[in-house]
């Protein structure tokens, strides 16, 4: 049913690329199992051995990521098959994976992320109730976004993205005692449900006209259908990344704990919309009324964001915000095709609001020894000479790490279009259909 | 002999399930246990020893097999200080007739057991405090409607061709038992009412399936005429069970929603043309049976630690029980077809069936399901979260070795059905 062209290297290559993938992939889901089933048997964890498999998982997941990153810079892109899942001749779920410069890069931003909220998340949960309820959460929510960053297809990219809605749902709602955050999560749930109509009436629609659902590469449907499509998607994306008219959800996803809301809210998850109008491109990048609604939608929920962060008086929200904000900006770069200023704009805002995050929790206490240190009444930590203490706390630290994340982003934009060309070179100037 | 050896020790495996079914009914807890277990052990080795020698072919590949699993689980769900002889024996004679209408293929044979199978659910509802009345209407209703598909064939020509008129009897029939609205009054009262555990037995096994597979059968040039209506019927009918989800209050009544829901969606993939839609319907079938009695063994386990008026209002569970939130929450998600479920498999493939020409059947489809899984989560945080409530049961025992054993093996069919659907294949 589903076109594909394998593009690349076959034979030996391909095998390793796709026990990689698989192990990208297995790697969360066994340490949510090892946590889990002790659990289960009235024997759970304790703390140290929680932290001794979320570390391995995640190094071992950032291991593989690089591999697959070096792979497809190598090889060029790859289409991996993990096989049928379900189906017969005349449907069949296919559990493709597509490793390609952007989606290996992608995996990657994914990896990094996570390794750094696990090991932040240890001493910041340290003896809380959920600990590893945290954990187990946080790992399935890892495998989701691997699932939906290097998914080759539509309905592949469903199933991490219906599941990260869930995970999310838990994390709101983590500190589950209090009917506030049980009523946001669910607020958070009820937007997702309905905003993922969209992404199922496009599968559904995509089957009725036949037309393939692999996702990547040039436009090639055009018409009602483009539009419709674009349409759909660009609710659904609205959806996840709380802009306009689904923003209210997203202002009060703060309930969580702070390295999910880093996580989720500031980071991967409300990146994932973005992501998936980047990856649909094809199937409604030809829709002029499409990618003008992309772009006004994008420009509405950027001044709209923007003008909440700037009334929040919480830093989580305020940072969230405006977070989403620049999501709008990259949702109207995507509209307006500028896919490679959109990726970087991605990777740039997910590394600055984790970090933003992150260092949430401490910034009264580092506003008070700023101000001790200026006034020479403390002295500067042992470790860090003050002058660099002081340039990091008066916010100088923003644009290095704005730096840092732009190398590594120049570097992610390189790898994709080192790809790109290996595509070009092994499809002799074809495009994914083989045209021209 | 020699040539059918496997018939010979089928033979013996029968004489073990008819002793055991005896021993089920003599007094005491033990001997129903044993007799029991002798029972659904000895029918589950004739089915796979007939079905092996090719000898019995079942409407649904491992559908006995299943019903019996199914069967075993709801009996050991109670604690053994609550169990009664005489229950066991009726859970026991329901999943065999369950069972044995699974293995026929013979129209008058399945609806025979069809009907045979109500009788059990009548002796469930000795008890005070339920009526005796839905499912008085239901019976009488299903029987009606069978009467009428087997006698269509002898009837003078009407408006409706014969064949025609026989599978809209069964569907009618299998509608009525598994709730699809209009029908789903007499169902969701049900799950109100009656012990959650012996009831998700009941509605989990789900001989209607057999009953339609079987017209499916005997009427194979029906299903095509009819299904534009039909599927039109039961897409309605999944939206407007999964908008009475939403609005429930009660859990139990959000549950008996969602359930209905999922039976309109079988009802869809059972009424399609195609084999596809029939696999989706199995499939669903198979995730929801298990994923019900899990959540029905899950609430009689709250029930027995809390009583059952406390139990359908405590709150905030999660805490004393997290190991039960989460065996909730995976069955709960598989009856809302979460990705990753067999619900969503099912779900999908139901949807994927046809192409091309009922476009809004579909979009309802998707509505339903969006609903079902909001209802599934807001159950979720109406039972296992918030504060706690009440104050008594935050020294809650955790699941003992007997209800981690239950749920453990329903855990691990339901994983078994997510990685090979096809395991409930039609045959």
């Amino acid at each position: 049913m589903r076109e594909l062209v394998e593009v690349g290297v076959a034979g030996p290559w391909e095998g390793l690329a796709s026990v990689l993938a698989g192990g990208l992939l297995a790697s969360p889901l066994l340490g949510m199992v090892a946590l889990t089933v002790p659990f289960l048997a009235d024997r759970p964890l304790g703390e140290d051995a929680v932290h001794r498999i979320s570390r391995v998982v995640a190094g071992l997941h950032l291991l593989l990521a690089l591999a697959l990153a070096g792979l497809a810079l190598a090889l060029g892109p790859l289409t991996v098959d993990l096989g049928r899942w379900y189906g017969d001749a005349q449907y069949a779920l296919e559990l493709r994976l597509r490793l390609d410069g952007m989606t290996t890069a992608a995996a990657l931003v994914v990896a990094v992320i996570g390794l750094v909220v696990l090991r932040f998340s240890e001493r910041y949960l340290h003896r809380e109730d959920g600990h590893l309820r945290f954990f187990a959460t946080t790992l399935l929510a890892l495998a989701c976004l691997d699932l939906v960053a290097l998914a080759h297809e539509l309905p592949v990219l469903f199933i991490g993205w219906e599941l990260l809605g869930l995970t999310s749902f838990l994390l709101i709602a983590f500190f589950h005692e209090r009917d506030e955050a049980v009523a946001r999560g669910l607020r958070a749930v009820f937007s997702y449900r309905t905003a993922d109509l969209g992404l199922l009436s496009t599968l559904i629609l995509l089957h009725a006209e036949h037309a393939s659902d692999v996702l990547g590469g040039a436009p090639r449907e055009s018409g009602l259908l483009a539009t419709t499509v674009g349409l759909l998607l660009l609710s659904t994306a609205a959806g996840k990344a709380g802009l306009a008219p689904f923003s209210r959800w997203l202002a009060r996803s703060t309930e969580g704990p702070t390295p999910s809301t880093a996580l989720f809210y500031a980071g991967l998850s409300v990146h994932t919309a973005p992501w998936l109008l980047l990856r649909a491109w094809p199937l409604y990048g030809e829709s002029t009324v499409a990618r003008a609604a992309l772009v006004a939608l994008g420009l509405v929920s950027a001044l709209s964001a923007s003008a909440h962060a700037r009334t929040r008086s919480d830093v989580k929200g305020a940072v969230v915000m405006a977070g989403c904000a620049q999501v709008g900006l990259i949702v109207a770069e995507i509209g307006l095709g500028l896919h490679a200023l959109a990726g970087l704009h991605m990777v740039g805002n997910i590394g600055l609001r984790v970090w933003q995050l992150l260092r949430a929790p401490g910034v009264i206490q580092l506003h008070r020894r700023r101000e001790a240190l200026l006034a020479g009444t403390l002295p500067g930590p042992r470790a860090v000479p003050a002058w660099l203490w002081l340039w990091s706390s008066e916010g100088w630290f923003e644009p290095l790490v704005q730096g840092v994340v732009g190398l590594v982003t120049g570097a992610a934009g390189l790898l994709d279009r080192a790809s790109r060309a290996a595509e070009r070179l092994a499809i002799g100037g074809r495009d994914e259909r083989g045209r021209p | 002999m020699n040539t059918h050896p496997q018939l010979w020790m089928a033979l013996a495996a029968g004489a073990v399930l008819v002793t055991g079914e005896g021993i089920a009914r003599l007094p005491g807890t033990r001997s129903a246990l044993v007799g029991a277990g002798l029972a659904l052990g000895g029918a589950a080795l004739a089915a796979a020893l007939l079905a092996g020698a090719g000898l019995v072919q079942p409407l649904v590949e491992l559908g006995p097999l299943l019903v019996i699993l199914l069967g075993a689980a709801a009996i050991l769900a109670r604690p053994p200080s609550w169990r009664e002889p005489n229950e066991v024996g009726r859970l026991t004679e329901t999943t065999l007739l369950v069972a044995l209408s699974f293995a026929s293929r013979d129209l008058p044979v399945v609806a025979a057991l069809w009907l045979l199978s109500l009788a059990p659910g009548l002796r469930f509802r000795e008890q005070p405090g339920v009526s005796r009345r839905p499912f008085g209407i239901k019976a009488t209703l299903g029987a009606a409607f069978v009467a009428l598909a087997l006698a269509a064939p002898f009837l003078p020509p009407g408006p409706l061709p014969a064949d025609q008129l026989g599978l809209l009897g069964l569907v009618l029939a299998a509608a009525v038992r598994m709730g699809v609205p209009p029908f789903s009054p007499l169902v969701i009262s049900d799950y109100e009412r009656l012990p959650v555990g012996r009831h998700a037995l009941v509605a989990a096994a789900r001989p209607s399936i057999a009953l339609l597979l079987a017209g499916r059968l005997a009427f194979p040039d029906a299903v095509e005429p009819l299904a534009p209506a039909l599927q039109a019927w039961a897409v309605v009918a999944a939206a407007l069970a999964g908008l009475q989800g939403l609005a429930a209050v009660s859990p139990r009544r959000s549950v008996g929603a969602m359930a209905t829901t999922q039976a309109s969606i079988i009802l869809y993939g059972m009424v399609s043309p195609g084999e596809l839609g029939v696999l989706g319907a199995l499939v669903q079938w198979a995730g929801l049976g298990l994923s019900l009695v899990g959540l029905g063994v899950l609430v009689e386990a709250i029930e027995s630690r809390v009583g059952r008026d406390r139990a359908t209002r405590a709150r905030g569970l999660m805490g004393p029980a997290p190991g039960m939130a989460l065996l909730f929450l995976l069955f709960a998600a598989t009856m809302s077809g979460f990705p990753g479920t067999s619900g969503f498999v099912g779900e999908d493939l139901v949807m994927q069936a046809q192409t091309g020409h009922e476009l809004w059947f579909r979009t309802l489809l998707l509505v339903a399901t969006a609903l079902n899984g909001f209802t599934m989560l807001r159950v979720f945080a109406h039972t296992f979260m918030g504060p706690l409530w009440p104050d008594e049961i935050r020294g809650f025992p955790p699941l003992n070795t007997r209800e981690r054993l239950v749920l453990g093996a329903i855990a691990a069919a339901m994983g078994l059905l997510v990685a090979a659907p096809a395991l409930v294949s039609p045959a």
